[in-house]
């Protein structure tokens, strides 16, 4: 499968040239100036500056370890959501399965109308608020229950659950469709319980789309910016309103500490995917051990 | 040898006509710059986040330039911050004939075009308006000298809102202010900088308890700064906890505060304009009852400017809207609240008598404040190396301090 194959190579290159420009050339751009070079008329005597600037206080790295909680949490929730709903449809009798379709509503949604929902149904004077208010529950909106800025990201990770699990059920029940149905029969006529067929007779053949999966969403909403943008508190803040926040809104002398904030989420990201894979694998074999 | 001195002379023949009409357009009087825009487009890229001021731009002034001038008018919603990087990346790669003909700027926007490079100027003092404004209440732009690279177009000034039916005395004092917050907790808030009107309501507590603006208006003294500004952290710190969401998080910016004073969540809000809450009500957004104050420490104001890119593709077309745009009759239109309510940037007194008292019989409404009362509170913006300190350890001092 690894074998170098020059001729796929040259067929591809229509395609290879233009993503490696652009992407290439953003990328090499983004990390030059995050050094302090070729940022316009400005110089820098210290081109390691920007770095400095991040390490030299907590808020940086505040920002990255909430990120990083927010993605996993609402990661982790919608994998065993989205994995559990998909196996719920698949296990319904095949002329219910039409009527899932309503489960995909989230997927077509943006990200940002997914935002606006929650701003319209769950602050203080929104549209719940104003139920319970009508329905005589509460007495005015002061009494309604703090959900969104709270500062505690669960807001964010209930919005990223509800957008992503739709999209976990796509990906696991497409595979899920594909399993011979006879094994899992075979398995209830030896007498397996539904836990035991679930973990050991599913849940190895749906592990290679859930860690994909898993990488996808991850990787998006640790460095997602409009639901934060939406939703988001200002501290500690995620990581890409900090980042837009030294691009656009300060001095444009600053720029640099924001290009190095987007060189170290690409390397967070890479080793991340890496180790994952890594991780996984080494799991993997040692199921098949057993 | 004749053939080498005949060369020679097509040569010089050719560079100074090439010479000539490259500066034809920086000495030619404005009749000349008139008549080369005569039925050219000019593409003005200014903040598109208000739907009064677009639609006085798209109807009064495109309305206006076509009449007068003959001059397509082609306004292009974008943030400053936005088309200055798109400016920025033309210089770098190098583009001589740039998309944009004017821009909507001032403050750090404009620090950051002059410090690469990006503008075409000097520009004021080409305009035949330009004379009925005073140059000295131009010179500066948040303590950056403008040099003629921008001209004036508008002034806009800090002043806090409030709902009269529902607040009887509003807080008109920054002691008075943190005496009404801890009485009222939840109830006030600001948009968390470096947002532009959270940005001003912290620089003008600054100016407000460190003793007036005057001791800033020089170069940056790190000093006074570091003397000062433990004061500020400290009242906003003394407010924190009574803020809405308990400080532990601020709206993002002046919209969303907008939104929230809009809904009852908070019962002061604030606005970098002073017509602002009049534009509000007229559009049906705020009570009528809605009305605004300043601080009795001082309000600050800005003025905003137009300014031409060094790669503008009609640099005539662009210069004659900025003039047209400092016109006494666009000046007029501009100041009145249905239009937009945007101050003007004229000396009154350079006017005529006709002129001065249309200006003088304007009706503000009755959420605005009267010039007079405006005026005694007028205090100058900062410069911004203070300003850019004072955001930087807002975030160190007051949001992530516990």
């Amino acid at each position: 499968m690894m074998r170098s194959r020059p001729s796929i190579v040259l067929s591809l290159l229509p395609l290879l040239i233009p993503f490696a420009a652009v992407i290439g050339g953003g990328l090499a751009v983004t990390v030059l100036q995050s050094f302090g070079l070729v940022m316009y008329a400005y110089t820098y005597e210290d081109m390691l500056f920007a770095y400095r600037q991040l390490f030299s206080d907590t808020w940086f790295l505040e920002s990255a370890a909430f990120s990083f909680y927010v993605a996993l949490a609402a990661t982790v929730a919608a994998i065993i959501l989205g994995t559990f709903f998909a196996y719920s449809i698949w296990k319904l009798p095949p002329r219910y399965h039409r009527w899932t379709v309503i489960y995909k509503i989230p997927l077509i949604l943006p990200h940002i109308a997914v935002g606006f929902i929650a701003v319209i149904l769950l602050s203080k004077t929104g549209m719940l608020s104003s139920i319970a208010h009508q329905l005589g529950l509460i007495d005015g909106f002061d009494a309604f229950p703090n959900l969104l800025y709270t500062g505690t990201g669960i807001d964010l990770i209930a919005a990223y659950v509800y957008k992503e699990t739709p999209f976990v059920m796509v990906m696991v029940y497409a595979v899920l469709s594909r399993f011979d149905r006879r094994l899992v029969d075979t398995a209830e006529m030896l007498g397996s319980s539904q836990v035991r067929i679930f973990f050991s007779l599913l849940l190895p053949f749906l592990m290679p789309v859930i860690n994909t999966t898993f990488i996808i969403l991850f990787i998006f909403a640790f460095g997602g910016f409009d639901l934060p943008f939406v939703l988001g508190s200002s501290n500690p803040g995620m990581i890409s309103i900090r980042i837009y926040e030294y691009f656009f809104q300060k001095e444009l002398a600053l720029r640099p500490v924001a290009m190095a904030m987007l060189t170290l989420v690409f390397c967070f990201s890479l080793l991340f995917i890496v180790f994952y894979l890594r991780l996984s694998q080494r799991v993997e074999k040692g199921v098949r051990k057993l | 040898m004749r053939l080498f001195f005949y060369l020679v002379a097509a040569a010089v023949v050719a560079w100074q006509s090439g010479t000539a009409s490259a500066a034809a357009t920086l000495e030619d009087g404005f009749e000349e710059l008139v008549r080369q825009a005569r039925g050219s487009e000019v593409r003005w890229f200014m903040w598109g986040g208000s739907p009064i001021i677009n639609s006085w731009v798209d109807d009064y002034v495109a309305g206006e330039l076509e009449e007068r001038y003959d001059i397509t008018l082609k306004r292009v919603p974008a943030d400053a911050a936005i088309f200055i990087n798109k400016l920025l990346t033309e210089k770098q790669a190098g583009r001589k004939r740039g998309t944009m003909d004017l821009l909507w700027i001032n403050g750090e926007n404009f620090k950051n075009s002059m410090e690469n490079d990006l503008l075409y100027g000097p520009i004021s003092q080409r305009l035949p308006h330009f004379t009925l404004v005073d140059p000295s209440s131009v010179a500066y732009d948040f303590g950056y000298p403008v040099q003629g690279y921008e001209a004036p177009y508008g002034r806009a000034q800090f002043v806090f809102e409030y709902d009269s039916a529902t607040l009887s005395e509003p807080p008109d004092s920054f002691i008075e202010l943190r005496q009404w917050v801890q009485k009222h907790p939840g109830k006030f808030t600001y948009p968390s900088p470096p947002d532009f009107t959270g940005s001003a309501f912290i620089r003008q507590a600054f100016y407000a308890l460190t003793g007036g603006h005057e001791q800033y208006m020089q170069e940056v003294d790190r000093q006074l700064y570091e003397r000062n500004a433990p004061k500020l952290w400290a009242y906003l710190n003394a407010l924190k906890p009574y803020l809405w969401q308990q400080g532990r998080t601020y709206p993002k910016d002046v919209a969303a505060l907008d939104t929230l004073f809009e809904r009852g969540e908070v019962l002061v809000n604030m606005s970098y304009h002073q017509a602002s809450a009049q534009s509000k009500i007229l559009q049906g957004r705020y009570a009528p009852s809605v009305r605004t104050f300043v601080m009795e420490e001082g309000s600050i104001y800005n003025t905003h400017f137009t300014a031409v890119p060094y790669n503008a593709p009609n640099l005539a077309g662009a210069l004659v809207v900025a003039d047209f745009l400092l016109s006494p009759e666009a000046q007029l239109s501009k100041n009145d609240p249905r239009n937009w309510g945007d101050f003007t940037v004229l000396e009154l007194s350079r006017l005529d008598e006709e002129w001065r008292n249309r200006f003088k019989n304007l009706d503000l409404g009755s959420a605005t404040l009267s010039l007079r009362q405006l005026e005694k509170a007028a205090v100058p913006e900062i410069p911004s190396g203070y300003l850019e300190l004072l955001e930087r350890d807002w975030e160190k001092q007051v949001l992530r301090s516990r």
